[in-house]
């Protein structure tokens, strides 16, 4: 009877920690499933929005007569060096687009018609219509509706590119991935110096007294306050600083980064700490009897021996800064963007999921897609966690 | 060297040195001021911003209004334009919500983190507990959006399985499980831990006593770390007041409340605050942060409380 029990007893342990483990296997089997069949370079380079230009090629050179790749089912125009293949997009409409454009075309030299700014055509590109002319006037058209082999006709047909619509497709998340960068890149510029500061100040400096251990256990508090209340905080304060400061309109990557420094200071703060109280007193006694000052001995000794600590404390922070999402919605905003700059909106890759998840029309497939670049950085850094903490812990003798 | 020393032990460059080692400890002391000073800097400013709707008249198409503070706790609707806003059932189903996922958490995670240091083989243990650390380290959107994607469609089944019209799953089943499945890391590690701490001579007195080692591992280990677990308890309920992102995805922002039936949406305090920011100017802005001082004191009074438990059952006896 007592065997059965106990045989019971463990059995519920296995069973619960077979929960956790079916939970993780669940998360993993979800988010690679419908993310990962959109993952890709174009992904991580890639504008999110589509953008419609309207290019022109006026110049006229010699035509020389370019190399045809061969490609499968594609239409080429041995005139400009182009390749045009018929597709599909994903709502299943019929479109045309480039697959190969040859490294010394001309068109990778075209102008904006409407801004006159440079621009070239890149194979993923859509094209919608174009009109060429050729030396004598005569106009020549292709529409997509018409199939790849009417665009590539009438290109090599004319000399010269009046009209040409092409959509570069969206959907990327280049802007949130360099925002998250630059997020890391600022909080860690700001949150760094002052958390270790502090972490020396309270293992070197601070008398063991009341005042002390009160600011100690107010560090400590900081770090149970919800992020969502950081949030708030960001929202009130730093915004309105940064807009006085360097003239940002609203929420910021600079409002945003501040935010997260003042969120990951307790964490920094500790983990310092816990660096500093392994090294040896011996050091520090040894460096101050062969006559170094205090601020030496703190710089050249205590320092360099903590710097395991200290990185340790930024891959945590890093860790936290990808992950987190309900400051920054507050903090920063909403909005996606395609370009990263400090005193405009824009969207950590976090807040990008939240973003598409929390609109109109959920997007799945992307959202997961995000989900699995994060979870592969997060994965990355506990890894690097861990070595770091195997390679620079020489204290630890027990 | 002669020279070097000199230089050394000249009394004006002494002096100079002992000016430096003060400027740098008074450069020091003011950082660790400033970020100690942090949190009371954070309730000023959320407490100033978040009693202005009770103090500050707001004009709505030309009326001046404020907003009623005992309304505000006592009320069970959101929201009734132009200037009612009740948060009373807000903090009930906060407190609902947290509740039902310890009741999935604790038993969870204490028996996974006795599996992993005690009653598994050692690989599997130390892979079981590597898998707890992933866990812990996934971001909430990640879990919000597993949230959306799995959790909401499996409480879909089950409420059709008893007939009952679920909003496509997004009730307050589905924020329990969510919250649950994310405070179960933090807790399990905080009690591996403590498990893992437990004297052996505490074990070996057991066994020796004639306990079998499932007796010992049952009713003297769970019992020598339970401070431990208490401490990783009140990280998790701490946890799941804060989270918002995950759990917003799934509560499905209910307009009043409080709400019991586990198909039925929910509203939490975190979620208010997120859903609908739209404005960042005005009364419905403001009020958030009203919420904001709630969720504080909520947090704040739930520490203070778990604290002094943690003190009476932490002492074995």
């Amino acid at each position: 009877m007592r065997k059965i029990k106990e045989i019971l007893l463990n059995a519920i342990t296995y069973l619960f920690s077979g929960f956790e483990v079916l939970v993780l296997g669940a998360i993993l089997v979800y988010i690679f499933s419908n993310g990962f069949s959109s993952l890709s370079l174009e992904l991580l380079t890639g504008n999110y929005y589509e953008k419609v230009e309207t290019l022109e090629y006026t110049r006229q050179e010699t035509i020389k007569d370019y190399l045809n790749p061969g490609l499968d089912d594609s239409y080429f125009s041995s005139k400009w060096g182009i390749s045009f293949i018929d597709t599909e997009n994903k709502a299943g409409e019929k479109i045309v687009m480039i697959n190969y454009v040859d490294e010394y075309s001309p068109l990778l030299s075209m102008t904006n018609s409407s801004t006159k700014e440079y621009a070239s055509l890149v194979e993923k590109q859509v094209i919608t219509k174009v009109i060429l002319e050729d030396l004598d006037g005569n106009m020549y058209l292709g529409f997509a509706k018409n199939g790849a082999d009417s665009i590539a006709e009438a290109f090599d047909k004319g000399d010269i590119i009046t009209n040409l619509v092409v959509t570069t497709s969206g959907g990327g998340i280049r802007g949130s991935l360099l925002t998250t960068l630059y997020l890391i890149l600022l909080t860690l510029l700001i949150a760094l110096p002052l958390g270790v500061g502090a972490a020396i100040y309270l293992t070197q400096y601070a008398p063991k007294n009341k005042i002390t251990s009160i600011m100690q256990s107010m560090i400590d508090m900081t770090s149970g306050i919800p992020s969502i209340i950081f949030g708030l905080v960001g929202a009130i304060v730093f915004i309105p600083f940064m807009n006085n400061l360097i003239g940002s309109d609203g929420g910021s990557i600079a409002s945003g980064a501040l935010t997260l420094a003042i969120m990951l200071l307790p964490i920094i703060i500790r983990t310092t700490e816990e660096a500093i109280n392994v090294i040896p007193t011996t050091y520090r006694n040894a460096s101050l009897a062969l006559g170094a000052s205090s601020t030496q001995t703190t710089f050249k000794v205590i320092l360099p021996n903590a710097l395991g600590g200290i990185l340790t404390s930024v891959l945590l922070s890093i860790g936290r800064i990808i992950g987190e999402s309900a400051a920054l919605i507050y903090a920063v905003g909403t909005a996606i963007k395609d370009t990263a700059i400090i005193n405009q909106k824009s969207t950590s890759l976090a807040v990008h999921i939240w973003s598409l998840m929390s609109g109109e029309s959920p997007n799945f497939e992307l959202s997961c897609a995000i989900s699995i670049v994060i979870l592969v950085i997060v994965l990355v850094l506990s890894i690097i966690t861990k070595l770091v903490a195997k390679k620079l812990n020489k204290f630890e003798v027990e | 060297m002669g020279k070097y020393l000199t230089n050394q032990i000249n009394p004006n460059n002494i002096k100079h040195r002992a000016i430096n080692d003060k400027i740098t400890k008074a450069i020091f002391m003011a950082i660790t001021v400033l970020c100690a000073l942090v949190i009371v800097l954070i309730v000023i400013f959320v407490f100033i911003k978040g009693i202005s709707p009770f103090i500050n008249d707001y004009i709505i198409d030309g009326i001046s209004y404020r907003v009623n503070f005992w309304g505000f706790l006592r009320g069970d609707f959101w929201f009734q334009p132009p200037n009612i806003y009740g948060a009373g059932f807000i903090i009930i189903n906060t407190m609902y919500v947290t509740l039902l996922a310890l009741l999935i958490a604790v038993p969870t995670s204490v028996f996974t983190s006795l599996f992993i240091s005690k009653i598994a083989p050692k690989k599997v243990g130390s892979i079981v507990s590597y898998i707890v650390e992933l866990l812990a380290s996934i971001p909430s959107i990640i879990y919000g959006l597993f949230g959306v994607g799995i959790i909401t469609k499996i409480v879909k089944f089950f409420a059709g399985l008893v007939n009952y019209q679920s909003a496509g799953g997004i009730s307050t089943l589905a924020t329990v499980l969510v919250l649950a499945i994310m405070i179960i890391p933090t807790i399990t590690m905080l009690s591996t831990t403590s498990i893992n701490a437990v004297k052996k001579d505490i074990i070996n007195g057991s066994l020796a006593l004639g306990a079998s080692v499932t007796q010992t591992n049952f009713k003297v280990v769970l019992t020598s770390a339970k401070s431990g677990i208490f401490a990783g308890v009140i990280l998790g309920v701490g946890r799941a007041l804060g989270e918002a992102t995950a759990i917003s995805m799934v509560a499905g922002n209910a307009g009043g409340g409080p709400t019991f039936n586990l198909f039925d949406t929910t509203r939490t305090l975190t979620t208010t605050m997120l859903l609908g920011l739209k404005e960042t100017l005005g009364l419905d802005y403001d009020i958030r942060f009203s919420v904001g001082i709630l969720l504080i004191i909520i947090i704040l009074l739930t520490n203070i409380l778990l604290n002094v438990v943690k003190r009476k059952i932490g002492k074995v006896k």
